[in-house]
């Protein structure tokens, strides 16, 4: 039996046909952005449009959140407000000693540097994390508009948190440590190892440590010099060590010291070398 | 054709991909168990594709998907890609089910889930993501399969429960 093809039919399948290749086109365009390491213009309309709201939900749960943690430290707020007030009074004259230390210190231009780099550092808001949550990125309300650039490192008050992957006008894209593309050049505080901080998944390691290197749990890491951070910046710790019999280097698990489960108020860092005096 | 039999309508659908969006990147982030999340794009485009067809479920996920890798970030269009397969997968299931068997399309959209990661992340490693992560993301899918389903029977339940006190009135 033939079968009969109204026009009607006809219309549908050219409809089908049509969206498909025009959903191929934008497709085609999107790839093109990811290559170049661009942000296309779908990409800038959707993340400026979607940040508004992101931010209207951020604000809402973050704002239950502060509500149920006030009434459950409620009972404890006198007693933890005297203890923060003699532990600030204690900072502030290790701080005073370290300053006049650092003064006269051959490190001076290196520490003066660190200082005017969190001074100059951008406040943001993380609005919204990877929709699938496949990758792990975040979203912040700040962009270009506020003076971040593409880059640039971002931390939180625990420690380093990623770097700004893209920059819009009103928000900006941050790759968190913890994913698989992350790299970090670092060092071990105590010791002055070098190695590699890579993401996990859920965790970070320290990668490229020589065999020679006397590692614990516990140890701090910090940042080394590279492009995106300036030295010193907390990582984390060290909770367990690798040490292959037969491999060239160790691997350091670490436990980030940022607050990946809960990042609401993060820093925006100027880049290295950046800064003017 | 009565209301469950229709598939729903496009603005229905843009409100609902709008909202799924919206929820996946702020809310939904917190519930996750076991690696897996909610992912309400991909119950969205299984469910609509299962009621629907492959035609419509290819269009309406590579749409879902070109919005999502909008909001991503150095995805591409590998989202559009996979949830635009999912679709036209999921939309093969109304040659089998009918579309007022909860159970059944429960079961599309966990079989959809695990199909739009896979392609996902079939997609990223051909674009150079870093290899070796199949067993890890497939572990996650299982999981994710399940709890999508689970939102699924509940937004359908909602969904029952409103066209009811519309119908009653």
């Amino acid at each position: 039996m033939v079968p009969i093809y109204t026009s009607r039919g006809e219309g549908k399948l050219l409809t089908v046909i049509g969206a498909v290749i025009l959903l191929a086109l934008v497709a085609l365009l999107q790839i093109d952005a990811a290559r170049k390491g661009q942000e296309s213009f779908l990409s800038q309309l959707v993340t400026t449009v979607a940040v508004p709201v992101q931010t209207a939900f951020a604000a809402v749960s973050s704002g239950l959140h502060d509500a149920g943690a006030a009434i459950v430290d409620l009972p404890h707020l006198v007693r933890d407000n005297t203890r923060l007030r003699n532990e600030v009074r204690t900072l502030r004259a290790q701080n005073s000693a370290l300053l006049e230390a650092a003064s006269v210190a051959p490190d001076d231009v290196r520490f003066a540097q660190r200082e005017a780099t969190l001074r100059d550092a951008i406040p943001a808001t993380v609005v919204g994390y990877d929709p699938t949550g496949a990758l792990n990125t975040i979203t912040i309300n700040r962009g270009s508009r506020a003076g971040i650039v593409k880059d640039a490192g971002v931390i939180d008050e625990g420690g380093v948190v990623g770097r700004v992957l893209s920059v819009t006008p009103f928000a900006a894209k941050v790759l968190l440590i913890t994913d698989y593309t992350s790299s970090i050049p670092a060092v071990v505080q105590q010791g002055r190892w070098w190695g590699i901080v890579r993401g996990s998944e859920t965790r970070v390691q320290m990668t490229y440590i020589s065999q020679d290197a006397e590692l614990k749990p516990g140890m701090r890491v910090v940042t080394g010099q590279g492009r995106v951070f300036p030295p010193g910046l907390l990582i984390g710790h060290i909770t367990s060590v690798v040490r292959g019999e037969a491999s060239l280097y160790q691997v350091a698990k670490i436990q980030p010291a940022a607050a990946f489960g809960r990042l609401s108020h993060v820093l925006v860092l100027p880049k290295p070398g950046s800064l003017t005096k | 054709m009565n209301d469950v039999d229709r598939p729903a309508r496009w603005p229905s659908l843009a409100l609902a991909a709008a909202v799924a969006l919206v929820l996946g990147s702020t809310w939904l982030h917190a519930l996750r168990f076991r690696g897996g999340s909610i992912d309400l794009l991909v119950v969205f485009v299984a469910w609509y594709a299962a009621t629907a067809g492959v035609s419509r479920g290819l269009i309406y996920g590579a749409l879902c998907g070109l919005a999502e890798d909008a909001l991503a970030v150095r995805t591409g269009a590998a989202h559009a890609f996979a949830l635009g397969v999912t679709g036209a997968v999921c939309g093969l299931g109304t040659w089998f089910v009918l579309p007022d068997s909860a159970f059944a399309i429960a079961g599309i959209v966990a079989a959809g889930t695990v199909i739009n990661a896979a392609v996902f992340w079939a997609t990223m490693s051909l674009g150079g993501y870093p290899d070796g992560l199949g067993a890890l993301h497939f572990h996650r899918a299982v999981w994710s399969a399940l709890l999508d389903a689970l939102a699924f029977f509940v937004l359908w339940s909602a969904t029952a429960w409103l066209r009811n006190r519309h119908n009653s009135r």
